[in-house]
């Protein structure tokens, strides 16, 4: 038995499927930051129209002066805006069916005809942004340069000493273990948390003052004058003291990780690293309902929620032809697995609701379950109602047939042990049960079902339930034609999950991941690491951030205001029920007239007079004002994979570290370098202001 | 039209601080022209908060203007590739300090992408050069300021430039070190590099530079041959050794001036420079340890303060 509770994240990992919907919001973020910048800038210079110093765009040779076809590009992407600034005068206006134009309010909503305009005006705001970026990197951005800078920081880093921090890392290790609750069936838990939270701050901490004050230093201690006045390009010393300190971070993260993972391994005992060293890679199969009231869903218990569902069985004074099931399609499983000599691991943690309070001799035992793992070609009806029917005929007539069979075997042995010695008897019964199995097989090829009953289910446990290798050579029967058979659309797994009779009334509680079936499982340690991936990306953000601030404020600003981006990072969760008005009272001008007229938060504030519908326009502008403004805090929480490691879930490394982490992260990080890359170009190295 | 042999030019070259609100703190350089010619060395010269080292900061880029152009190589100062030509040695040493001095030039050199062999051989020459040979594994925090001004220019030279810009560079030096940096600058100018430099000690730049522009309150004041800047029309100089100086020869040499429809204005025992007699004791202490120095022979001549012009005068103190 497992110890581990199933995997409950907060929020599911970006899918592939999501990942258009995700460029589209960036590209609205982004290119409204670019156009708001790119506004800023034209407008300075223009106010500075008589000071070429301050005039941007005609720094001669700093700035790619914008060629006459960005700044037209610029014009359309304004063009766009202004259509969705005049969609807004226009609906308070009370025009009708410019609705349409606007862009949606959050998230939460369908896109609009207005999505698309911002979307469009951003992309080209961007382009316009990146254009002359983009040609530098290509024309003139070399790669020596930026390596020599890269070592110049290792060394500065190095001899001023930094990696006695790593040193001190090494230090809360040996003394962790005191922090570290005991208890067995949480032991690994805690030591990954203890682990991974340790870490976090002083990496954080370290990253944050790498990048806050390198450059901001070279500035102060005029450094940076024999370094620009070599052929450097501006942009490549933030590059290169990214990567010199980006990889000094890597490196000193793969040592103290190595380090933490022998600490781990060494601290858990025996047993508990017995249970738990896994990194499981699950595959989860689509949860519907048979018998309950729909089949989206199974019977609210009123408890939790809304995360399980519950289904009954049948009680000793209930029919036992009405049942209920929660059915899990799998669509598809690795056909390498009718091959395997070991079973298949399926695993499964319910939860179990009395509806009667038994004797205590009850209240410990948990309620049985059944298991039917079948193919669902052998159905007649494509409807899961009749089929979980058909199911119970069909299981009758194999047992009855496959007791038939049974019999003569049973007879054989039963002969063959007459004065037989305690040794061969045991080779007897090994036979025995070795010719039971071939039928039990011939049998499962003939039904294509395998089912398992009577397992006991224990609240708060992760529990398996193994299935043998012929069972999936089963459901593989004529695989290939299922295609042309038009068979595709049926899951090549179903798995009917009951509830066995019993003695009180009591239900299970089921939601789509505590069941799944676990193919493959990885050894723990490379998830461990695989898990460090997930920090180290926390630590390029900082980095990052930390120097692009740096290009234009002093070292101790910069720090700071890191560090507060990352902390506003951590209550984006926070941020975001406010965007998406999910507070209770309303937005800002809302509340502020209930407090005025002393409204309670209940209170009803939905008449449409005229004063409400502004009331109620504003908040919404605000809402989404706060939505712009959020994309503009790093979405660290994403990052944080310590709950995979902690409860022994494999990382994988396309869906979890590609699309959402090391994507987003690109796309958080892509306009901090565009913004780096101007800053550091517009500066005037030897006056700092 | 473009001149080949114009190597910097400046148009009305402006430069105001201005404070993070755009207001004026102070105008540094005003309506700056100057051109500077292939294979000379140019001063620029002039008191404290004249604007020399703006003027540079504006040619290297370091600084935009706020009116008027610099071109370096005929291109606008921001633009970065003209850097690939161009020496700085900065007012002071800004070098990175936990770097010693052959990983300073290698550093550097990667800047330049010199390729590694060509970056070696070339560091090794100028750590010969600039006399660093056998301080070379040592980080520059423990150099002196001497020998940081010497690492200095080492790695201005590094990229074999063509137009090296001082910023003060016999600054921090002793008069060895000084004596040492002006032969050096002269044999770079032999080589055919041009050479801009900004001093306000006046001796270094009559002693090496072809032209200088003075500069007083970020306004140029002069600027023209050094030669005929100091050269004194009106007077006539005479040196002879032999003679005693009595009456007699005074009243001599007056009658044969006056012949020639002159007039004597001074004679007298011409002084050395403090510069010239530092060398030389320098010199007589390591040819002949342990012994005090004894002025035997004839000093090498001397320079008159009356030869100074006008402009420096004021600032001579
Ligand atoms: N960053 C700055 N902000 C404001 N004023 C400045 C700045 N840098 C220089 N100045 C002013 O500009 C004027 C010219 O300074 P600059 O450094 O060019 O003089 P300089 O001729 O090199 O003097 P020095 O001989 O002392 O080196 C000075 O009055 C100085 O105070
Ligand atoms: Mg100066």
């Amino acid at each position: 038995m497992m110890l581990f509770a199933s995997l409950y994240l907060e929020r599911a990992p970006m899918h592939w499927a999501q990942l258009p919907a995700a460029f589209g919001e960036w590209l609205q973020n982004a290119g409204a930051a670019a156009a708001v910048a790119i506004a800023l800038v034209c407008i300075s210079s223009f106010a500075q129209r008589s000071a070429k110093d301050y005039n941007f765009i005609h720094i001669a040779g700093r700035t790619v002066a914008f060629w006459t076809y960005l700044l037209y590009g610029f014009f359309a992407s304004v063009a766009c805006y202004a259509v969705i600034v005049l969609a807004w005068i226009g609906r308070w206006m009370g025009v009708p069916g410019v609705d349409a134009l606007l862009p949606r309010l959050n998230a939460t909503m369908p896109s609009t005809i207005g999505d698309l305009i911002l979307t469009i005006a951003g992309a080209i705001a961007l382009t316009v942004a990146l254009t002359p970026v983009l040609m530098d990197i290509v024309s003139r951005l070399s790669f020596g340069r930026i390596w020599a800078l890269a070592l110049l920081s290792w060394k500065e880093a190095i001899r001023g000493r930094v990696i006695w921090v790593f040193g001190a890392m090494a230090l809360i290790f040996l003394f962790a273990h005191w922090f570290v609750p005991y208890k067995a069936e949480d032991q690994l838990r805690n030591y990954v948390r203890v682990v991974f939270w340790s870490m976090t701050p002083l990496f954080l901490v370290l990253a944050a003052l790498l990048g806050a004050f390198s450059i901001p230093n070279d500035v102060k201690n005029n450094s940076i004058h024999t370094v620009v006045t070599k052929p450097v390009e501006p942009f490549e010393i933030v590059l290169g003291r990214f990567l010199g300190f980006g990889s000094l971070l890597t490196v000193g993260l793969f040592v103290v990780s190595s380090l933490s993972l022998l600490y781990v391994v060494r601290g858990v005992t025996d047993e508990a690293a017995q249970e738990s060293f896994t990194a499981r890679i699950p595959i989860y199969g689509k949860l519907h309902f048979v018998g309950t009231k729909a089949a989206q869903k199974g019977d609210s218990v009123g408890r939790e929620w809304s995360y399980r569902s519950y289904i009954t069985g049948p009680s000793h004074n209930t029919s036992d032809k009405f049942r209920q099931f929660a059915v899990w399609d799998f669509a598809a499983f690795p056909e390498d697995l009718a091959n395997r000599i070991e079973e298949v691991l399926f695993e499964f943690s319910f939860d179990i609701f009395r509806l009667s309070k038994g004797d205590a001799k009850e209240e410990g035992r948990g309620i049985r379950v059944t298991f039917a793992f079948v193919d669902p070609r052998v159905f007649r009806s494509p409807d899961a109602n009749f089929q979980s029917i058909e199911l119970r005929e069909l299981v009758k007539k194999m047992e009855e047939e496959r007791s038939k069979e049974f019999e003569p075997i049973r007879a054989r042995f039963e002969k063959a042990k007459q004065g037989r010695s305690k040794e061969e008897v045991g080779e007897l019964t090994a036979q025995r049960r070795a010719d039971e199995e071939k039928v039990r097989e011939k049998y499962r090829n003939l039904y294509r079902i395998h089912q398992e009953t009577g397992i006991e289910v224990i609240d708060y446990h992760t529990q398996q339930v193994l299935v043998p290798p012929s069972a999936f050579k089963a459901f593989l029967i004529d695989h290939d034609k299922r295609v042309t058979q038009g068979e595709n659309a049926l899951p090549m797994l179903r798995v009917f999950v009951s509830v066995d009779k019993t003695q009180q009334s009591q239900m299970l509680g089921v939601a789509q991941a505590d069941f799944y079936m676990v193919p493959h499982v990885m050894p723990f340690w490379q998830n461990f690491l695989k898990g460090t991936i997930g920090m180290w990306c926390t630590h390029m953000l900082v980095l990052a951030i930390a120097l692009a601030m740096s290009t234009y404020f002093s070292s101790v600003i910069s720090f700071i205001a890191t560090i507060f981006l990352y902390l506003c990072g951590m209550s984006l969760d926070y941020m975001r029920e406010i965007a998406e008005g999910r507070l209770d009272g309303g937005g800002p001008a809302e509340s502020a007239i209930r407090i005025t007229k002393g409204l309670p938060v209940a209170a009803r504030f939905d008449e449409a007079t005229p004063m409400n519908t502004v009331i109620k326009t504003l908040d919404q502008l605000f809402s989404w004002w706060i939505g712009r403004i959020i994309s503009m805090f790093p979405d660290v929480g994403r990052h944080d994979l310590h709950l995979y490691v902690a409860n022994g879930f494999d990382i994988g490394w396309i869906d979890v570290l590609l699309v959402d982490n090391l994507l987003p992260l690109g796309g958080y990080l892509l306009p901090w370098a565009v913004l780096a890359y101007y800053l550091m170009k517009m500066r005037e190295t030897a006056n700092p202001t | 039209m473009i001149d080949k042999e114009v190597v910097v030019e400046t148009r009305k070259l402006t430069k105001i601080y201005r404070d993070f609100w755009g207001r004026e703190k102070k105008v540094a350089l005003r309506a700056l022209n100057l051109q500077v010619r292939r294979g000379e060395i140019f001063g620029l010269l002039g008191p404290n908060g004249s604007g020399k080292t703006t003027t540079i900061k504006l040619l290297l880029g370091l600084l935009f203007p706020t009116d008027g152009d610099a071109l370096v190589f005929n291109m606008p100062s921001g633009e970065v590739r003209k850097n690939e030509r161009i020496g700085y040695l900065p007012e002071e040493s800004y070098l990175y300090r936990f770097l010693n001095a052959e990983e300073t030039l290698d550093f550097y050199g990667r800047l330049f992408n010199l390729d590694p062999a060509l970056r070696r051989s070339r560091a090794e020459k100028l750590i010969e050069t600039v006399g660093l040979k056998n301080d070379k594994k040592r980080i520059l925090k423990e150099y002196s300021k001497g020998m940081r001004q010497r690492i200095g220019l080492a790695q201005a030279l590094i990229n074999d430039p063509e137009l090296v810009i001082l910023d003060e560079p016999t600054s921090g030096l002793d008069p060895l070190g000084t004596r040492w940096m002006k032969d050096l600058i002269v044999k770079l100018r032999d080589e055919g590099k041009t050479i801009i430099m900004c001093s306000h000690r006046l001796e270094d730049v009559q002693d090496i530079c072809d032209r200088v522009a003075i500069l007083s309150e970020g306004e140029l004041r002069k600027l023209d041959s050094v030669k005929s800047l100091l050269e004194d029309v009106f007077r006539l100089e005479l040196r002879a050794t032999g003679v005693q100086l009595n009456d007699e020869l005074r009243r001599d040499l007056e009658t044969i001036l006056a012949k020639h429809g002159g007039k004597l204005e001074f004679i007298g025992h011409p002084t050395t420079t403090l510069e010239a007699l530092f060398l030389r004791i320098i010199e007589e202490s390591k040819a002949h340890p342990g012994r005090r120095y004894m002025p035997e022979k004839a000093a090498p001549a001397p320079v008159a303060a009356e030869k100074v012009p006008e402009e420096l005068k004021t600032h001579i103190k």
